[in-house]
């Protein structure tokens, strides 16, 4: 009887467990090709865990906060040397910025240029890295609330470093550079060639698909070329270098090292008035 | 077993998961590391099972695991019905034995997760899913192996099985 009865038992274990694996591959198979509604789902939940659990992540990230801000003091002296000398070639460069600034201005009032004033920023800081080594993102604390959009480029100081990939309310994911399912259509600056800035994981991102390569060299500037329409051009991603490979890289403008915070730029919508009952109160 | 004690287990035991999956999000700087880093949440719930294989509920394996698909940014699924089957495997494995040694536990986890890791990436690549270069992935098994086993000795060293 105990025998039949561990029997039975087994059975409906074996038909359960069919039934759970069935399902996960059913989910798998739904989510690679019904992608956008399954990650509108995983945003959802994204959304209500991160924000909430983030006391959590408070003293891990402190810790290691102090351990980096240790490492930094250690370095104190020669960083000081560093910006000593940064900042006797900034004043040069403050006055050449000036006078170009000067000369762009009167230049645009001569040829009645009016500059696209559409895009805005949001800072957003980073509450969450990706937790597996297979994707390099980050979570961001803005979302749909503040405006963020799918799509919109995400800056570090300087120069660009990823795109948002998946807006939640209140957070959004940015998929930086260097993750291998990044690709950016990118112009390099003296030539006006454009390639692609591809992620593999390394610290500087490949660039791949120029139209020659022999024409660039190590030390142009890159910036993106707005193709496709996702990311607004001329933003600057960094300089071009080649590896011990002969492999052509970008050095990003951004230092990814100390970024904790992002600015994430916007479209603004314009809704124009076409009619006066736009303005109509009842 | 009681049924207080198992329910009692299986709620430290997602407790711990939980913790572990939302640990891994911890914010350390964007740049890409050079050396991939091991998983954790993998060791944890295979040491466990190693040790405890009818007190830990395939649902909670299940729920771990899609909770850190879900964080983690993770193809829904894929992971989990890896670490299930797994799972199952050992489970069946466990029954026909009394006692497991520990270079027999080594050798079957670490060749467990040789075989998940690799149906994951065949069906990353037949399915079009970027994923890392075949480096990085050895080395990613390799280092989650090494900390399985770094785990292992800890807990046999202190003369103890993990015991809630």
């Amino acid at each position: 009887m105990a025998l039949e009865q561990d029997a039975a038992w087994k059975a409906v274990r074996r038909f359960f467990l069919i039934v759970i694996v069935l399902s996960l591959a059913l989910l798998f198979a739904l989510w690679r090709t019904d992608n956008q509604r399954l990650e509108r789902f995983r945003y959802a939940i994204v959304d209500e865990i991160v924000p909430s659990t983030n006391f959590l992540l408070r003293p891990v990230t402190i810790a290691y906060q102090m351990i980096a801000d240790f490492n930094s003091y250690t370095k104190l002296y020669s960083q000081n040397q560093d910006i000593k000398r940064e900042l006797q070639k900034m004043t040069g460069w403050k006055e050449a910025a000036l006078q170009l600034e000067q000369k762009n201005a009167q230049l645009s009032i001569l040829n009645k240029l009016k500059l696209n004033s559409t895009i805005n920023w949001i800072t957003g800081q980073v509450v969450a890295d990706s937790g597996s080594p297979f994707n390099q993102s980050a979570l961001l604390n803005i979302g749909s609330r503040e405006g963020v959009k799918d799509g919109s480029a995400a800056m570090g100081g300087l120069g660009l470093v990823g795109r948002v990939s998946g807006v939640g309310e209140k957070i959004c994911r940015v998929i930086l550079l260097t993750d291998v399912s990044s690709s950016i259509p990118v112009l390099i600056q003296k030539t006006g060639q454009s390639g692609l800035v591809i992620g593999d994981n390394s610290f500087n991102p490949k660039l791949s698909f120029l139209e020659s390569s022999r024409a660039v060299s190590a030390g142009m500037r890159v910036v993106t070329s707005g193709q496709g329409g996702v990311l607004p051009p001329n933003l600057l991603v960094g300089r071009i270098s080649e590896d011990s490979t002969g492999t052509l890289r970008v050095i990003l403008a951004a230092d990814l090292k100390e970024l904790n915070y992002l600015r994430v730029l916007v479209k603004i919508d314009k809704n124009n008035l076409t009619s006066p009952g736009g303005l109509i109160v009842n | 077993m009681s049924k207080y004690s198992f329910i009692f287990e299986n709620t430290v035991f997602l407790f711990i998961g939980v913790v572990l999956v939302i640990f891994a999000l911890t914010p350390t700087g964007l740049i890409p590391s050079k050396q991939v880093f091991p998983d954790f949440l993998f060791c944890f719930i295979f040491i466990i099972l190693v040790r405890k294989p009818k007190v830990i509920s395939i649902l909670s394996v299940i729920f771990l695991c899609l909770l850190a698909d879900l964080l983690w940014f993770r193809p829904l699924g894929l992971t989990t019905i890896a670490y299930i089957l797994a799972a199952e495997i050992l489970r069946t494995y466990l029954q026909a034995r009394d006692k497991i040694g520990l270079v027999e536990e080594i050798i079957l986890i670490t060749t467990l997760y040789i075989i998940i890791t690799s149906v994951q990436e065949v069906t990353k690549f037949f399915t079009l899913i970027p994923s890392l270069a075949l480096g990085d992935i050895i080395s990613y098994v390799m280092l989650t192996s090494l900390l399985y086993v770094a785990i292992v000795l800890i807990v046999r060293v202190m003369g103890s099985k993990l015991s809630f």
